[in-house]
Parts: C-alpha cells; sequence; structure tokens
C-alpha cells in the first residue's frame, strides 16, 4: 500500500466516522428528548400526588382540630406525622423538580449546541475532507499513471503495461481518479500516437481536460473520458456540449477572466487564443479510455457537432511498448522535440502538409474565408 | 440509565479512534487546521453534551428511586 493509498483511507475513515457520529446523533437525540420528557412527566405525577397527600392530610388535620375544639377525644398525632412526612416528600420533589429544570435546560443548551455543531462544523468538516480526498485522489492518479507511463517511455520491457495497471488501479477508486489517470493515458495517446505536443496550463476543476498543439494549430483542445464500454458520453452545459463552440466560448471566456475559478497566467493566454481564432475554429478532440477492454479511441468533432473517429480501438499497451521502443533510455521525446521520431500521425496527415491559410483552425484558414 | 449520553458518547469515540489513526499519517499544516477548525469544536460540543446529559441522568435516576420509594 502506497503512502498515498494509505493517508487516502486514512482520512476517508475519518470522513465515514464523521456521518456515522451524525446518524448516531440524530438518532440519538430524539429518543434522548423522549426520555427526558418521561422523566418531567413523572416528575408532574410524583409533585401531583406529594401535593395531592399534603392537602388530603391537612384537611384531616384540620378536621380532628375541629373535632377537638368541639371536645370530641382525638388522637391526631399519626396524621401530624402524615403530613410531616407528606411535606418532606414534597420538598424532595420540588427541590428535584428545580435541579431537573436546571439540568434539562442545561442538556437542551447543549443538545442544541451540538446539533449546531452536527449541521454546521461537521458539514465543514466532510467538505475540507472531501476536498483533502479529491486532492490526494487526483494526485494518487496522476502520479500512478505519470510514473507508469514515464516508465514506459524509459524503456523497462517489465514495466510497460504499467499504463494498464494504473488504469487497473485507478478503476473502483473515485470516477474523478478514473477520470484522471484516463486523462493521463489519453495524453499520452495524442502525443505518442498522434504526435501532438502537449500545451501546460492550469488545469481548472471544470473547462478543458488538456490542450495540444500541432504544427500550424496552436490550440488543439482535448476532451478525455474514461469509459466501461468505449462509448463517447459528453456532458451536457447550459453552454452546450462539450467540445462544443458555444462551451469553447465558455472556457475560453472564463480562463481569460481573473475573476474566474479558471483564471491563470497560462489559462489567460491559451484563453485569450481560443477567442483570437474563434471557439467555432478550434480542433476539439475527443479521447474514450475503455478502462475494461484497455484500448483507446479518438474523435475529433466535425462543424455539424457530429464526432468522426480518428482511430479506434487502440491497444494501450502497445502504446506504451511503442514508445519504449522508439524512446532513448531515460529520456521524454517531448522534451527535445529534435529527437522524436516522425510518428504516423492522422492529425499531420490532415493537417501539417497543408500550407498554412489552408488549414483549418488557424486564423484566415479556410473555414474563416467562408 | 445512561440512554442520554451512551450513544453520543459511543459515536464521539468511534470519530476520536478513527482520527487518530488518520492523524498518525496525516501530520501536515492541512491536518492541524482540520483538527483545529473542525474536530476541535465538535469535539467539545460531544463532550459538553455528555456532561450535561450525566448530569440528567444522575437526577433522572433519583427520580425513579423516589418514584420506586412511592410506589
Amino acid at each position: 500500500m502506497t503512502t498515498i493509498h494509505a493517508d487516502l483511507e486514512a482520512i476517508q475513515s475519518v470522513r465515514a466516522a464523521l456521518l456515522s457520529f451524525a446518524a448516531r446523533v440524530y438518532e440519538a437525540l430524539p429518543d434522548a428528548e423522549f426520555a427526558v420528557e418521561r422523566g418531567a412527566a413523572t416528575l408532574d405525577r410524583q409533585e401531583d400526588a406529594a401535593r395531592r397527600a399534603v392537602n388530603e392530610l391537612t384537611t384531616r388535620l384540620y378536621e380532628c382540630h375541629a373535632a377537638a375544639m368541639y371536645g370530641y377525644p382525638v388522637n391526631y398525632y399519626h396524621i401530624q406525622q402524615a403530613l410531616w412526612d407528606a411535606e418532606q416528600r414534597l420538598t424532595r420533589i420540588l427541590h428535584l423538580r428545580r435541579r431537573f429544570d436546571s439540568a434539562v435546560n442545561a442538556w437542551r443548551s447543549r443538545k442544541y449546541a451540538l446539533e449546531r455543531a452536527t449541521d454546521d462544523d461537521l458539514a465543514a468538516a466532510t467538505g475540507y475532507l472531501d476536498r483533502r480526498i479529491t486532492a490526494l485522489e487526483s494526485y494518487y492518479a496522476t502520479t500512478l499513471a505519470t510514473t507508469a507511463l514515464n516508465l514506459g517511455r524509459s524503456g523497462i520491457p517489465w514495466l510497460l503495461p504499467a499504463t494498464v495497471g494504473a488504469l487497473r488501479l485507478a478503476i473502483g477508486h473515485s470516477n474523478r481518479a478514473l477520470g484522471r489517470t484516463a486523462e493521463e493515458v489519453a495524453a499520452a495517446v495524442l502525443s505518442e500516437r498522434f504526435g501532438l505536443q502537449e500545451v501546460p496550463f492550469t488545469q481548472p476543476a471544470h473547462g478543458f481536460d488538456r490542450i495540444f498543439r500541432a504544427p500550424g494549430l496552436p490550440v488543439i483542445v482535448v476532451e478525455s473520458k474514461a469509459s466501461h464500454d468505449g462509448k463517447l458520453r459528453l456532458g451536457q452545459t447550459l453552454a452546450g456540449e462539450q467540445g462544443s463552440p458555444g462551451w469553447n466560448a465558455q472556457q475560453a471566456d472564463n480562463m481569460a477572466d481573473s475573476a474566474s475559478k479558471q483564471w491563470s497566467p497560462a489559462n489567460e493566454r491559451i484563453g485569450r487564443l481560443v477567442q483570437t481564432l474563434g471557439p467555432e475554429n478550434v480542433p476539439v478532440l475527443a479521447v474514450v479510455v475503455n478502462h475494461q477492454a484497455f484500448t483507446a479511441d479518438v474523435y475529433q468533432r466535425q462543424p455539424d457537432g457530429a464526432w468522426q473517429v480518428l482511430e479506434a480501438g487502440i491497444d494501450l499497451q502497445q502504446v506504451t511498448v511503442e514508445t519504449a521502443a522508439e524512446a532513448a533510455p531515460a529520456a521524454f521525446p517531448q522534451e527535445s522535440p529534435a529527437h522524436q521520431p516522425p510518428l504516423p500521425s492522422p492529425w499531420s496527415e490532415r493537417n501539417a502538409e497543408l500550407p498554412a491559410e489552408r488549414r483549418e483552425g488557424v486564423p484566415g484558414g479556410a473555414e474563416r474565408r467562408g | 440509565m445512561d440512554e442520554l449520553s451512551t450513544p453520543v458518547l459511543e459515536a464521539a469515540r468511534q470519530v476520536e479512534q478513527a482520527w487518530q489513526a488518520a492523524a498518525e499519517r496525516w501530520q501536515d499544516e492541512t491536518a492541524a487546521r482540520f483538527e483545529q477548525e473542525h474536530m476541535q469544536p465538535l469535539a467539545d460540543a460531544a463532550v459538553d453534551y455528555i456532561h450535561a446529559a450525566r448530569e440528567l441522568e444522575t437526577i433522572l435516576a433519583t427520580l425513579r428511586g423516589l418514584a420506586g420509594d412511592l410506589a
């Protein structure tokens, strides 16, 4: 078990314990309230009974006094004694009543504080843990996949299936972990199989998954999806389907807006570039990573909104094998473009050989001339 | 009778155990912040509640004794 994995489990167990605590508190407090009400009712009954006893014995004592005044021989000592006992009992009950009321007030105050803490603090606590868990899972998935891919690139034969292993390990974790692993795998597929070069940017929680470039194409938006059946399923948003011009425009606006969570200096440059190119002209690719079959399909969005398959059924193990065979030991091809082998790239076949003004997605390109 | 304090006490112990186990591995600044800002207020609220519940349980036990005397 890795340290990150252990940390994740420990934090997840705290989160589970907090939720269990909340459930048990919510279950216990009404029962406790019922027990307190039962106690109060018992106290009421006892006080009533004690008061009745005092009243009855007082009445009887007055009757005895009256009879004695009329000269009847009356021994009312036992009534006096019983009244004294009844008054003592009533005093004890009233004393207990004061303690009870005071304790109930204190208990209710603590109960409300506990309810507030359970509602507010616990919600904030689990939110905090959720963010920590998400960060660890993302880091875990990214580290796992990146390590696996880098090991594959380093040409160590027995570590070649590591990419697939990364996917296997991510399965069963959160969708986010699986998604991040699929992103890493998709990035490897596009860079190794299609010869695209990744553009670093501050990846937001919501927005473009990855940005690539190719000769003559400064921005290529990439959406990656992990799928159990290999089907491409894109999110539908108010701005449009992921990858659509409307969606691209919204992401670009957010990335360029310094008030947005998606803003960073690098993101602003990319956002401005998308705005300059025109969101409708920016090429969009989608990579579907099938984590059951360990294959990937690459799609390109067409102007009519259809997704055309560029290549389907890419064997992920084969990708790493090809990479290992092509790469120099311990060297990352994308870091020294001059040493990159000429990879067969449907993308470059479609665009790289064309003059710049005829490439899709280039300012002044064919689609812009209408 | 400890039906007021016991369920909360047991639930709090469970959280405490999970937190102790996590704290052995999670010792960075965010952990300290989490403990200070989230765990401590919750623990304080639980402990205050348990103390108040125990005081009330003592009185309820006395009340039951009193009711038994009168029965």
